[in-house]
Parts: C-alpha cells; structure tokens; sequence
C-alpha cells in the first residue's frame, strides 16, 4: 500500500541516520518531514483524482479503444481545469527534490550507475517539452524505470507513476496522461 | 525456356521439401499450441506479411493463443490506430477464435490493458493458465519494474503447480544487440525469482530480430521482436548466441508436449530460422509449491 510503502521509506531514513541522530520524540526529522510532506501531496493529488475519476467516464475492460481514448481525455481536460494555476515544484517541492537526489545518489553514482543509467537512456523518447498538465506524447516511447530506481523512491498509487525523460524526472498520471510535475537532475 | 521452368520446377520442389523437412512441431491431439510476436504494431506492409504468414501457418497448426511481447502499437494509439495495427492484420485469427495475450513495451500506453483484444485482465501484469495441459504463462511490465509487481510475480509463482512456467515481457535480461543489449538491472532482480522458482522459458521483445541465447542457469532465452520491424546486422558476436538471426522478420510456433516444447521460429517468407526442442528438467518438475 502506498501509505505503508512511504512510511517504510520515512522510517528507512531514519535508520540512516544511525540512533546517535535519531530525534526526540518532540523533534521532526527533517528528512522524513520531507517525505511525509511530499506523500501528503501525493494524497492530495489523488483526492482530486479520485474525484474528477467519478464524474467521468469510467476506463474499464472494453471492446472499443475509443472508450478508453474518451475515459482519458475527460479525466485530463478536468484536471487540468481543476490544476489551471499548478507549476512546477508544487509536488516535488525544492525540499522534496533535494531529498530524492540523495534517495537517487547511491544508485546514479554507485557501482551500478553504468547499468541503472544504461536502461534509463535506452528508451528515451525524442525532445519532450516538459509542462505540468501537458500531455505525455503517445507517439513517443515512455522510458523503462529501472527496478533500482524504484526500490529507491516512496511507491506511488496506481494511478501515478515515475518515469525520467532526459534529466528530469517526471510525475505521470496513468489514467490521464498528463504530467502532474516534474524535477530536474535526477541522474547527475 | 526449358532450362528456367526445369529450374523453377527444381526450387519449387527445393523449397517444398524443405519446408517439410525444417517443421519440427509434433502436431499432437491435446498439446499446447501458441505462436509468438514481438514488436509487431506498426501497421506497415511488414507486420502485415508477417501476419499473412502466421495466418497461413494456423491452417496447418491450430494454436490456440498468441504471446505479443511488447510495443504493440507503435506511434499514436488513437481508436484507428488499434484497428490498423492489429485487429485487421489478424483479423482471419481473430475471427477463429485465437486469443492474443499482451505484454506492454515501451511504445504501449499502459492503458492498453484494458482494450479486451489484448487479454490483459486490465492488469499491467497477469498470468493465465493454458487452456488445457499443464503450463502458466505469466505477463510482466518490464517497463515500470515495481516492487509491488515483484512481489506479486513472486506470489503467483510460489501458488502455480504448472509444470511449465513460461515468462514474457518487453526488455531482454540477455541479448548481443549493439542497439539494446542486455537489460542487467532487470536481470538482476528478477533472475533469482526465476531460478527459485523454475521458470522454464522466457520470450521478450524489444530488440528488432530473433536471438536464441545459450541457456543461463538452466533456463532459455528467446528474444524475438522483428514480427514488423527489423535491424538489419544487429546481432554483435556475443558467446551468448546460441542462434541469431538478423535477416528477415520473423515469428514463432511453440508445442508443449508433456515435458517437451517444440519450437520453431519462421521469417515471413514461411522459411525456419531456428527450430529446437526444450526439455523440462526434473528440478524445474519437482519445483511448484504444494
């Protein structure tokens, strides 16, 4: 579950830190407030999700690709009206983004970066101008998340999921198709 | 003149014998028959031949169901886009009952999974029994290597008493193209659960030509991804050959035996390229879970 999921990666921080750093019970951790904070943004992101998801037309099992076509682009046009006003950073927040460059560092600069940024570049699409709400291009591959890389972030619903487009790592709601946010220098 | 048609009359009979003597597939009442193509959505005058083909092949060779390993629409994926770039080019099998079962590549919107020609349950990942005999065949997103896929993977192995386990999914764990190559951080992961667990056979995609690898570990590789697109010379030399072939388009004809699969992969002129047999060794029979 993915409350349990960031919990686990908040609490793995803490183990980190080693007992000599962990706080008092009245003191936050930094970086698991960090973490909590980005997961309360997710949760956010998905209560409207959620209910936008309502009032459109459901994307279920079907003979007919333009239900699917029609379910997608109903939940996308809603919230992007509903987000009309989102910019960049809104999820991955400058402290969230530091946080997930360290959660990345030992996987893009340890002894397995040559294969984790071998996959990553292997599928990568042609320029894509990344925008929040814009649409991810169907026309374009959507670039392999090494497992690695996976094991290393808090693990999102269903509906949303990582992908890294060049150097930046992006925000991708599954149903919709559009980019929620996105971060730069993820595999520096 | 007498001299072209004797000639013709030479190749034609050539090609017929060989054709006869290259199948290798038993054909037997109550086997499990299935064909397999990978990257195959493009649309184009390719696909559409290699579809003619393994249409042609089913007259002879009644499999009941096809594995898509991945990219099963290129481009865009409007609703035409799943009319041209496979209900009509395997519209004659569709129409015959043939079940196509979809793994996502890395050109597929994963909301592919809920378009029902594609068998995927709605699901990202899946597995499915055979209709009859005793193999499960289970589908990956290699794209989006999750760890709650994992664990489910690791869980649907754990509870199947098949005895043949069969994986498929998009990226190669082992290849010799100079283009992709290997995918080691896939390996990595997942490689154990198929030790572990006595995975027979796994088919990916991904690279644009047929490629069967030396077994690892006691299990074989197959990657075929040319049923519409082809890189021509691609295959590097590579101690992991077993057999390469970078030519021609090609697909596959698979037979399960008892504790044999019968392979055959075929290039869209109907000629075989490869051909084998896999036997299932008696620790992969003694491995399912009570």
């Amino acid at each position: 579950m993915p409350t349990t999921t960031i919990a686990g990666t908040i609490a793995l921080v803490l183990l980190s830190l080693g007992p000599a750093s962990l706080p008092a019970q009245d003191k936050v951790n930094p970086r698991a407030a960090v973490l909590q904070e980005f997961k309360e943004r997710v949760d956010q992101y998905m209560k409207l999700h959620n209910d936008l998801e309502k009032d459109s037309p459901p994307l279920k099992k079907t003979d007919d690709p333009a239900k699917i076509k029609a379910s997608q682009d109903a939940l996308a046009a809603k919230l992007r009206a509903a987000r009309a006003q989102a910019k960049p950073g809104e999820i991955f927040t400058p402290a969230v983004q530091t946080e997930f460059r360290k959660l990345l560092r030992p996987e893009m600069t340890g002894p397995d970066a040559a294969d984790t940024k071998k996959a990553i570049k292997d599928d990568q699409p042609a320029k894509i101008a990344l925008k929040v709400n814009g649409i991810y291009p169907t026309d374009q591959p959507l670039p392999t998340v090494p497992p690695q890389i996976l094991l290393s972030l808090p693990q999102l619903p269903e509906d949303l999921e990582y992908r890294i487009i060049g150097n930046h790592l992006i925000l991708r709601d599954v149903h919709a198709n559009i980019i929620v946010d996105f971060m730069p220098r993820v595999t520096a | 003149m007498r001299r072209t048609l004797l000639a013709a009359v030479v190749l034609a009979l050539s090609s017929t014998l060989w054709g006869q003597q290259q199948s290798v597939l038993p054909k037997k009442d109550g086997s499990i028959k299935f064909a397999v193509i990978g990257d195959s959505g493009t649309g184009g005058s390719a696909q559409e031949r290699v579809a003619k083909r393994l249409t042609a092949e089913h007259a002879g060779f009644k499999f009941e169901f096809v594995l898509m390993l991945g990219d099963n629409l290129y481009g865009s994926e409007k609703p035409d886009d799943y009319v041209d770039k496979f209900e009509r080019p395997y519209k004659v099998l569709l129409d015959a009952g043939v079940k196509f079962y979809a793994a996502l590549g890395n050109h597929d919107d994963p909301a592919q999974r809920f378009y029902k020609g594609f068998n995927m349950g709605g699901e990202r990942y899946y597995s499915f029994k055979a209709p009859h005999g005793s193999a499960r065949f289970f589908a990956l997103d290699s794209n989006y290597a999750s760890k709650e896929q994992f664990d489910w993977f690791e869980k649907e192995l754990s509870a199947s008493d098949s005895e043949w386990k069969i994986a498929f999914f998009h990226h190669p764990m082992y290849s010799s193209g100079e283009t992709h190559g290997s995918d080691e951080t896939l390996r990595e992961t997942l490689e154990p659960l198929f030790v572990k667990h006595g995975i027979n056979l796994v088919l990916t995609g991904h690279e644009h030509f047929y490629e069967r690898i030396k077994p690892q570990k006691g299990i074989t590789y197959i990657i075929t991804g040319s049923a519409a697109k082809l890189r021509r010379g691609n295959i590097s030399q590579s101690p992991l050959t077993a057999k390469g072939f970078d030519q021609g388009y090609t697909f596959m004809l698979m037979e399960i035996v008892g504790n044999e699969l019968y392979f055959q992969a075929l290039t869209d002129e109907g000629r075989t390229v490869d051909s084998g047999t896999i036997t299932r060794t008696a620790k992969t029979a003694q491995s399912p879970a009570p």
